[in-house]
């Protein structure tokens, strides 16, 4: 972990949150999170894919249909966003959901209206670790957190993204990439007990 | 707590905050409190009756039936998952390949293919700019904009209205006539009986149990159907069968299932079957007809009064018209499976006492449909008794509660179909290039392929039009329409598809441009308490805001019609609280010293207004009492055994009197059987509403069978095949393939499967031809029209052959949204 870890998970967070606009390409193939990923072992591969984005107009909709393949449009082999689709029998908002709400609430936080996604999206599950290491106030120790409320999912999650067949490079070390960043997270909880 | 672009800048990352938008957490609002709540009950109406669900969180915790509800459906248990399933339709989507390129874009690949997420600004845009695109460069006849079926219930958010109004507010549109359930009895029964009888009250329970001596359940099965309404479903005739059970065991009545198939209806009250071969109704009733008028227990009386032209039908039943043959019970029996014996007692049995005849919609869901609803009116005419309490026929006491008495309260109206008066539309072009507006709605596909070329349908000649562009919501064509792999090949000609829903369907996945409406539970409407019986009218609360980035069909047609400058004209200004209050106030006033209803406010606030059940009664009374004043509305007022009027159009299909006519296929010796000796039966199912509820996956893994529709098989036929209760087997002709899971059933005689219809059709990629994985019996039925009377749907002409499917199963491919290949 380095002292930019919540930037960092903020950072994965927003990757996550919706597929990447023009500007948004732009400003990381001028390499704006350079300095941030260059501080964490395993982001090279995402930051070289990053120098790969000349075209932003053409990255754009290819990481769009990517982004939609893997995530939105919920076929067979795609790997949805949220913890409830990993969990119980499937379907959305469902316990995974009612936990975040519960875990927001008591940090005083509600995912803001424009979002409207339900509060198991992995970008809130994120946006969340990453006040729990700021220590934010009435938040889960993140070690508990990612041990227990992602770690549980998202290995599955991974495998089913590593294997996606429109999986854009881009998209295939974020998941990685965060999967590391949670597992350090976890490990953090198991060095203390 | 500091902002996220203040964290930013503290920590020397501020160039990020340029990449990093808004939060996606905010400080607790309001909203949230709810969390902490019990959870609250909140009452609604659905296709499955009136509900009501714990609210808990801003979540559907819990769905139970309405307390009073007599006979709730198991269906209720699918609600829930519904709402929450994967296969939701979460964001406006278009297909990446259609995005890019529009009209010239490749559309091979539609069903199986790679979709982007848009704004709801970007895909109003996009539907907008592609209707008017069509409307100019091809005229109203370019887009196809009719075709409608069921929805979700509510009569202010009825999608059909709601896209017929806004596209009508821009300009005209190809409709659609008839429809997939009842297309060949709903065009046939006007020149007989003089209206539909399919949509109409019948005669009331209380009054048939009363008279009635003998009911036949001719291809019907009520207590599977009756679990579902057209608009909230109160399940109030359940207790009639249970009486009728009890009457059956007592010896007070006598109730025979005509069928091939034992049914859920036979088996509950305790009826007896007697069997026919599939397809052949009007064989044997041509037979039962031949036995009454030999035996001489027709009535005569009755028919030299309340008939015309029974003289031509009688001449070709006993052998003197053209074709010389004598419909005997011998002519019949190889036909229809039936012994001769037993066809004659059958016929002197119905004659004996009162009979009620009760027939289904599957029937006439065949090639030659019209034929065996014909044939029904004229067995109850020769019998005399229509207009009796107790006897005649009906063609609807399977469907939304008939024959309960209606209180005679009108009911809440709809959202207008059409423009105000005074409104007119963007475009006033009405020329359709020499084509047809109106197409029989099961003849799209044939359209598409044949644009400029004709068919014959109910006494005339249509064109087809030369559609590009169609639009469809709350609607899925690809649930109901026959033969998918010839409509995959077929909408290849469409340069654009829209579709409404709230739920991945085949037709969703084949689109273009896919918009997502939300569930009916996430609106807040007003419904009939009771399509027929009219028992009250009830408030649809919204349990739950729409989920992701769905909106109301009212907010999405109202954007849609801001794209052209009509939004104020589509909504007249009003939202949605004040559209449902003037139905509302509109139902009160037209009760207004007949029917008590509280003020909207008191309505909203008690969730339902009940009526005091009707006086009971009979389907024809009034013409049976006086013919000339209350003619029937066919051409000659009189029920016409003969039509001169289809007599005239010179159709070699549908004559001037039923006929039996052999099937383009047909199992048990009839064409094809050699090569797919299984009738495939496509009914409706009794654990979903059409294709609605499929999508609820833990509901849907109640019946499923190795997570596939379950095709149920006799015995026997499946031994001879290796097939053991359980296995995946393959159903497949010359048309198409589909996997589904055995089950075996004695219910099933030899030579006969049923698959019901509304199974997700899920094939394996977009290659025409391709395996369905999950079980959609559509993908093998035939599509061709009844008849050039009605050109309805005909479904249950389909023969196929089944094995145990061998080798590596594929997933199923048919939930949670398209693949990507």
């Amino acid at each position: 972990m380095t002292k930019h870890s919540p930037e960092l998970i903020r950072f994965l967070s927003t990757m996550f949150a919706r597929e990447l606009d023009e500007a948004t390409i732009c400003a990381c193939f001028d390499g704006v999170a350079d300095a941030l990923l260059s501080e964490v072992a395993g982001a090279h591969n995402l930051l070289d894919e990053m120098k790969t984005w000349s075209d932003p107009r053409k990255t754009k909709r290819d990481l769009a249909i990517s982004y939609a393949s893997l995530f939105l449009t919920g076929g067979k082999d795609s790997a949805p966003l949220y913890a409830s689709a990993w969990q119980g029998d499937g379907a959305l908002m469902s316990t995974p959901h009612s936990k975040m709400q519960s875990l927001l609430q008591q940090s005083g936080q509600e995912v803001a209206l424009n979002f409207s996604e339900p509060a198991d999206h992995l970008a809130i599950i994120l946006e969340y670790l990453a006040m729990c290491l700021e220590q934010k106030p009435d938040t889960m120790d993140p070690a508990v957190f990612a041990s227990e409320f992602i770690l549980p999912w998202y290995k599955g999650f991974s495998a089913k993204v590593q294997s996606h067949r429109w999986v854009a490079p881009f998209y295939s070390y974020l998941v990685t990439l965060t999967e590391a960043f949670v597992v350090e997270c976890a490990a953090a909880q198991t060095a203390k007990t | 707590m500091s902002t996220r672009r203040e964290f930013l800048k503290s920590s020397g990352a501020a160039g990020l905050s340029a990449v990093l938008g808004p939060s996606l957490l905010q400080p607790t609002t309001a909203r949230a409190e709810k969390l902490t709540s019990v959870g609250s009950w909140k009452t609604t109406g659905s296709h499955w009756g009136a509900i009501e669900a714990l609210v808990k969180g801003g979540q559907v915790a819990e769905v139970r039936p309405l307390a009073d509800d007599p006979h709730p459906t198991d269906m209720i248990n699918g609600i829930k998952d519904l709402i929450y399933s994967p296969s939701r339709v979460r964001y406006p989507m278009a297909r990446a390949e259609w995005l890019d390129n529009r009209k010239d874009a490749d559309r091979t690949t539609r069903g199986d293919n790679r979709f982007v997420r848009l704004t709801w600004d970007e895909a109003l845009d996009l539907f907008f700019k592609e209707m008017e695109r069509v409307q100019i460069s091809h005229g109203p006849s370019g887009l196809y904009a009719g075709a409608t079926g069921w929805r979700q219930t509510g009569q202010f958010h009825s999608c059909i209205n709601h896209m017929n109004r806004a596209v009508s507010m821009y300009g005209g549109y190809v409709k659609k006539a008839g429809d997939y359930s009842t297309g060949a009895g709903q065009t046939i029964l006007p020149y007989v009986l003089g209206s539909t009888e399919v949509y109409s009250q019948g005669t009331s329970w209380p009054l048939i149990l009363e008279n009635a001596k003998n009911i036949i359940f001719w291809a019907n099965d009520p207590l599977k159907n009756l679990q579902v309404g057209w608009t909230c479903e109160t399940h109030e005739p359940f207790e009639y069968f249970d009486q009728l059970k009890d009457k059956i065991a007592a010896g007070d009545i006598r109730a025979i299932s005509v069928d091939p198939v034992r049914t859920k209806t036979q088996k509950h009250i305790g009826a007896e079957q007697l069997y026919i071969n599939p397809m052949t109704d009007v064989a044997f009733m041509l037979a039962l007809a031949h036995t009454l008028y030999s035996e001489g227990l027709h009535d005569e009386e009755f028919l030299s009064i309340y008939t015309l032209g029974f003289e031509p039908f009688m001449a070709y039943v006993m052998g003197e018209a053209e074709d010389g043959v004598e419909k005997t019970p011998e002519w019949a029996a190889p036909i229809c499976g039936v012994p001769v014996d037993t066809i004659k007692e059958f016929a002197r049995l119905l004659a004996s006492d009162r009979t009620q005849l009760i027939f289904g919609w599957s029937v006439q869901r065949q090639q030659h449909g019209e034929q065996p609803y014909w044939m029904g009116a004229i067995i109850a005419a020769m019998l005399g008794q229509i207009g009796l309490p107790g006897g005649g026929i009906s063609y609807s006491h399977h469907y939304s509660g008939i024959g309960v008495p209606t209180s005679g309260a009108s009911m809440p109206g709809a959202f207008p179909l059409n423009l105000d008066i005074g409104v007119n539309p963007v475009r006033s072009d009405d020329n359709f290039l020499g084509a047809s507006s109106t197409i029989p709605v099961a003849r799209w596909i044939d359209c598409l392929m044949n644009p400029g070329g004709t068919v014959e349908h109910n006494g005339h000649t249509v064109t087809y039009p030369d559609i590009r562009m169609a639009i469809f919501t709350g609607c899925n064509p690809f649930h109901h329409h026959q033969d998918h792999n010839k409509m995959r090949v077929a909408i290849q000609k469409l340069e654009t598809i829209v579709a409404i829903d709230y739920a991945w369907t085949a037709t969703c996945r084949h689109a273009d441009l896919v918009l997502p409406a939300c569930t009916q539970f996430e609106r807040n409407d007003i419904d009939s308490y009771g399509s027929y019986s009219r028992s009250g009218v009830i408030a649809m609360k919204r349990l739950v805001d729409p989920l992701f980035h769905s909106k109301t069909d009212f907010e999405i047609f109202s954007l849609f019609c801001r794209r052209f400058g009509r939004e104020t004209e589509y909504t007249r200004g009003w939202d949605e609280m004040e559209w449902i209050e003037s139905l509302y106030e509109t139902t009160r006033s037209a009760n207004e010293g007949s029917f008590e209803m509280p003020s909207f406010e008191e309505f909203w606030e008690n969730g339902i207004v009940r009526f005091e059940r009707g006086e009971p009664w009979v389907r024809h009374a009034d013409f049976r009492e006086d013919p000339e004043i209350n003619a029937l509305g066919t051409p000659s007022g009189f029920i016409e055994i003969s039509s001169r009027t289809i007599g005239n159009f010179g159709y070699d299909d549908c004559g001037e009197h039923p006929k039996w006519m052999e099937k383009i296929e047909r199992s048990h010796g009839g064409p094809g059987s050699d090569k797919f000796p299984l009738w495939l039966q496509s009914c409706h199912p009794d654990q979903r509403l059409h294709s609605q509820m499929c999508e609820s996956d833990p509901y849907r893994a109640t019946y499923a069978v190795q997570d596939r529709e379950p095709v149920y098989v006799n015995p026997y036929d499946a031994a001879e095949r290796g097939i053991e209760n359980g296995d995946i087997v393959r159903v497949f002709n010359d048309r198409g393939q589909l996997l589904a899971g055995a089950v075996l059933s004695d219910d099933y005689p030899r030579g006969v499967i049923r698959i019901y219809e509304g199974a997700w059709y899920g094939p394996v990629d977009a290659t025409p031809g391709s395996l369905d994985t999950y079980g959609d019996p559509n993908t093998v039925t035939l599509d061709v029209g009844a008849s050039k009377l009605s050109q309805a749907t005909s479904a249950n002409t389909c023969i196929v052959e089944i094995e145990k499917f061998e080798g590596d199963v594929p997933a199923v491919t048919a939930f949670g949204g398209p693949n990507t290949v």
